[in-house]
């Protein structure tokens, strides 16, 4: 399982393009937990939508395997799942068992095995029964990710999962994506923190914002991690000259 | 007709009826944590349809034909609004992207959802009529043989007008915001068109409103023509509508 991404331009807007980003290139493979790191606004969900299929891309090509999906976005999109948006996605006048239902009956999931694994992990049998209104902004957060294992995908797209989520929670966030049920399947992640990065992150896309962007693998990177900003940087810096 | 595609259609159909059945999950959902806003809504349908009835059977309207009026409004109001309003909704929920994100055609998902919207329409239509049939002095016995075919073929038409109208706002609503507030004015207009006469000058405008073909004696193949028009145009603007809206970005902001 593999997918390539080659020299995608993605631009917003109907009458007035706005080029958010340009030329990206990477791939990512099996069993892989690829980070997209950088500050607000870089494009990071953007490229996510752009990946599974919500937002068509205006340049290059998106390899699946080695078939071109470029322009197959519903194809794109019946093979990924994940979530956007912290802790939201999920009808707040249900109750958490009532947005599983809704999830898994859409889509004729036959396979409960993602979504029943993530939810032993999380271990919510009290939370099943309790509307979102009614649950915590980090309760509701991983009522959002048990909600994107609602089917088995060859890609996991997971924004800014750590929102909300305190240390533990997110620890446990990395052991559900680190013994995922489907091995074959690969994540991506996008975030600002460093910890994921730490955690979990097997090679990490560096977004600069002004277009720049650098593809690092976990090995290359610093062992001090709490430096990673600065180290990326500089390492951009460099090889813009 | 070969196996695959008898196939093919099995696995569509089934499709449709899952989303049947999950929508039918989140309304029923609704139906539970709203139960009291619906209970004021359906109170509130019933003296407004009081009031309407009463006013207009004074002007020498039968009742069966008034509560058959008031009928194609309720439903198709519904059929039009829900369209956009749960565009809205879902958008603010931000569960539009995870319907987005499943295999089927959002048409798809807007069909099945009207097909429930519809069936829950005509639960509260029943509900109506009974506290009008209990509380008010109205003959509530319909005869069988007094129910003319040709006006259940032409709320059919209705039905499908309508539902060309809300895949067009439903579409307009992916994009602009506040689309919600213009499309309860669009469904007083049909009201006024069905109960009030309007200038021979304007009775072209009959033609694009389903309330008013009745009164202008317009062929039953050309109301077929025209409803199945507006369906296909509200389809095709809507799929125009979501491809510029996820060009645009539009798509996921509330």
């Amino acid at each position: 399982m593999k997918i390539e991404i080659q020299n995608i331009d993605i631009s917003y807007g109907i009458l007035k393009r706005k080029k958010v980003i340009k030329n990206l290139s990477f791939d990512m493979q099996s069993g892989e937990i690829v980070i997209l790191y950088g500050k607000n606004g870089v494009g990071k969900t953007t490229i996510l939508r752009a990946i599974c299929g919500e937002l068509p891309i205006e340049k290059g090509k998106i390899l699946w395997n080695g078939k071109d999906l470029t322009n197959e976005m519903s194809k794109r999109r019946r093979l990924s799942s994940g979530n956007f948006e912290s802790g939201k996605m999920l009808y707040h006048y249900a109750t958490l068992r009532e947005n599983i239902l809704f999830n898994t009956n859409l889509l004729r999931s036959v396979d409960l095995e993602p979504i029943t694994f993530s939810y032993n992990y999380f271990n919510y049998e009290e939370l099943l029964d309790k509307t979102i209104d009614e649950m915590s902004l980090g309760q509701r957060q991983k009522s959002s990710l048990i909600c994107a294992f609602r089917k088995p995908a060859e890609l996991y797209f997971f924004d800014e999962p750590d929102n909300g989520l305190d240390r533990s929670s997110i620890k446990e966030f990395c052991k559900i994506i680190s013994n995922k049920p489907y091995n074959n399947s690969i994540v991506v992640i996008a975030t600002h923190d460093s910890f994921l990065v730490k955690e979990v992150g097997s090679k990490i896309i560096f977004l600069s914002g002004d277009g720049f962007y650098k593809v690092v693998t976990k090995d290359l990177l610093p062992k001090d991690i709490t430096q990673l900003d600065e180290y990326l940087c500089l390492w951009l810096q460099n090889e813009k000259v | 007709m070969n196996t695959s595609a008898c196939g093919y259609k099995m696995k569509k159909f089934k499709a449709l009826y899952y989303i049947f059945k999950s929508d039918f999950i989140k309304e029923f959902a609704d139906l539970k944590h709203y139960s009291f806003n619906y209970f004021i809504g359906i109170i509130n349908q019933s003296i407004f349809c009081y009031l309407l009835i009463d006013a207009f059977s004074k002007k020498g309207e039968t009742f069966v034909n008034l509560i058959s009026k008031f009928f194609v409004w309720y439903i198709g109001r519904d059929l039009i609004s829900e369209m956009s309003s749960s565009i809205n909704e879902e958008k603010y929920y931000g569960t539009l992207e995870y319907i987005y994100l499943n295999t089927y055609k959002m048409e798809y998902y807007l069909l099945v959802k009207s097909l429930n919207t519809f069936l829950w329409s005509i639960l509260f239509f029943i509900v109506i009529s009974v506290i009008l049939f209990v509380f008010t002095s109205y003959d509530s016995r319909i005869e069988i043989g007094s129910i003319d075919i040709k006006n259940i073929i032409l709320i059919v038409f209705s039905l499908i007008s309508f539902l060309g109208y809300g895949y067009f706002f439903a579409g307009l609503s992916l994009i602009f915001r506040k689309i919600s507030a213009f499309v309860s004015i669009f469904g007083y207009l049909i009201l006024f068109a069905q109960f009030i006469s309007i200038d021979s000058k304007y009775s072209f405008l009959s033609f694009l409103v389903p309330g008013a073909w009745v009164k202008y004696n317009i062929s039953f193949g050309l109301i077929g023509i025209i409803s199945l028009f507006l369906l296909f145009t509200g389809w095709i603007s809507f799929s125009l509508f979501l491809k510029l809206s996820t060009k645009g970005g539009y798509f996921w902001r509330v």
